[in-house]
């Protein structure tokens, strides 16, 4: 039986309207870009509420963004580019007790693993101390973030196959090998040296300390959930038909970014 | 199961309004079904009427140490080769509309919604709320709208080399062309087959 034409015309006509609106809700990658924006945010702002942390949204100068401004994140990947006012810009989270406990929680951000090769962290949280020097001249953050999420805005489930490229990109990221001889660290900036936080000697170990998971508008496979529990993955599925699944994810942020210290990063 | 004649008008509509991916995804999706081998994720594994469903404790840790070839012996364990295939069961030709109606709500209206969500958050966090002390933190009480000059607008950036994004026409932090989309996609999952 066709749909009542009436009804079919009201689709179009909303789908226009819907389009002419949100025009990048015409591009395939948009709806991904939509979750991480969202996800970035959520974040912050639960940071924030806990009274320890202060968080400001930032633009690609590093400089905060005023009232009714616009935050711009990048649609594209890209290493931490060099200082722009109109370029992307990121969170700054603070510690309030600490201000030289300064965190940056970017979008789209590509990470450098030691093959080399350049990953995209969708939702990833690094030092200040990391990406200043960074953004004089733009460059990758080495090492493996302090937190990343993937953004999957499919509804159809999550199988094995994107739990091993999630696994294979923090494998290549982790520092489990030193970089150079005498540098253990979590992570690096390869232009001035800096080092910062704990190296550690076991995957498992490093993946334990710090948050990762797959964010998914979709579930998971029950294949993708054996092998996300055992390398620390967490599996955020259903993110915008179950309210608990963003609780979780804020409640793992805020213990993980509240076991920093000054001295030894996490 | 064959896709029903109502559901392939819709995937024709979204074709044909500049929603081309939406219907190669939803035409993919309603003729594999739905998977029936899920895993609740983190949400499930809280609370005590999941515990015994709760996932087993995991191995003990090996030391992967720099043995690359151990990493790849772990990710040939768990699969493709062990395990067995997922399982779909088909969607009835009466349940598919309301199935596309439903994928439409998540990869349209919700995305939407969240990012007009994520702007009234983003407002929250700058001038005076943002470099303000906490102590002297300027309270935004719940539940109190912002003024409408101070939402913070969440724009993504063009490759510079590449294809610029279509511009938004939208209210910051407002979702209203996504509500009144949604009330559409309620009205036609009503239809009955």
């Amino acid at each position: 039986m066709a749909l009542p034409a009436p009804l079919v015309a009201d689709l179009r006509q909303m789908l226009r309207r819907f389009g002419a609106a949100h025009g990048t809700a015409t591009v395939p990658t948009a709806a991904g870009k939509a979750l991480e924006a969202w996800l970035i945010m959520s974040l912050a702002h639960r940071a924030q509420a806990t009274g320890r942390w202060q968080a400001v949204l930032c633009k690609g100068d590093a400089q905060p963004l005023p009232p009714a401004g616009t935050f711009k994140l990048p649609g594209y990947q890209a290493g931490i580019l060099p200082s722009n006012p109109n370029g992307p810009g990121f969170v700054r989270i603070e510690n309030i007790a600490d201000p030289s406990i300064s965190l940056e929680l970017h979008g789209g951000l590509q990470w450098k693993g030691r093959s080399d090769a350049t990953h995209e962290c969708d939702v990833s949280l690094l030092p200040s101390y990391i990406a200043t020097p960074l953004r004089i001249a733009g460059g990758h953050p080495r090492g493996l973030p302090i937190v990343a999420y993937e953004c999957k805005d499919r509804t159809i489930s999550g199988n094995p196959d994107e739990m091993r490229q999630t696994l294979a990109r923090m494998f290549d990221l982790a520092l489990v090998t030193l970089p150079y001889p005498g540098w253990a660290c979590r992570m690096f900036e390869a232009a001035t040296h800096r080092k910062w936080g704990r190296h550690l000697k076991r995957y498992l170990w490093f993946f334990g300390t710090g948050a990762f998971g797959i964010v998914r508008v979709g579930p998971f496979s029950k294949g993708a959930g054996k092998l996300g529990r055992h390398f620390r993955i967490g599996l955020h599925g259903n993110i915008y038909s179950d309210p608990r699944t963003i609780t979780q994810i804020e409640r793992k942020f805020v213990e993980v970014i509240d076991s920093i210290d000054a001295v030894h990063g996490i | 199961m064959p896709v029903s004649h109502d559901v392939m008008e819709i995937i024709r509509v979204l074709d044909e309004e500049g929603f081309g991916f939406l219907a190669s995804e939803l035409l993919a999706e309603v003729t594999l079904g739905i998977e029936l081998d899920l895993d609740g994720g983190e949400a499930d594994l809280e609370g005590e009427a999941n515990t015994e469903a709760a996932e087993p404790a995991p191995p003990p840790m090996v030391d992967l140490g720099e043995d690359d070839l151990r990493i790849q012996r772990y990710f040939d364990a768990d699969g493709g080769k062990g395990g067995p295939p997922p399982r779909y069961e088909g969607i009835s030709e009466p349940d598919q509309l309301a199935f596309a109606m439903e994928f439409l709500r998540l990869r349209l209206v919700e995305p939407i919604k969240h990012l007009a969500e994520a702007e009234q958050l983003a407002s929250k966090l700058v001038g005076d709320a943002a470099t303000a002390p906490a102590a002297e933190r300027p309270e935004q009480p719940e539940g109190e709208a912002l003024p409408a000059e101070k939402f913070v607008r969440i724009a993504f950036t063009s490759h510079p080399l590449g294809e610029p994004l279509p511009v938004d026409t939208r209210v910051a932090g407002s979702s209203v062309e996504a509500e009144d989309l949604a009330e559409v996609l309620q009205r036609i999952s009503k239809v009955k087959a």
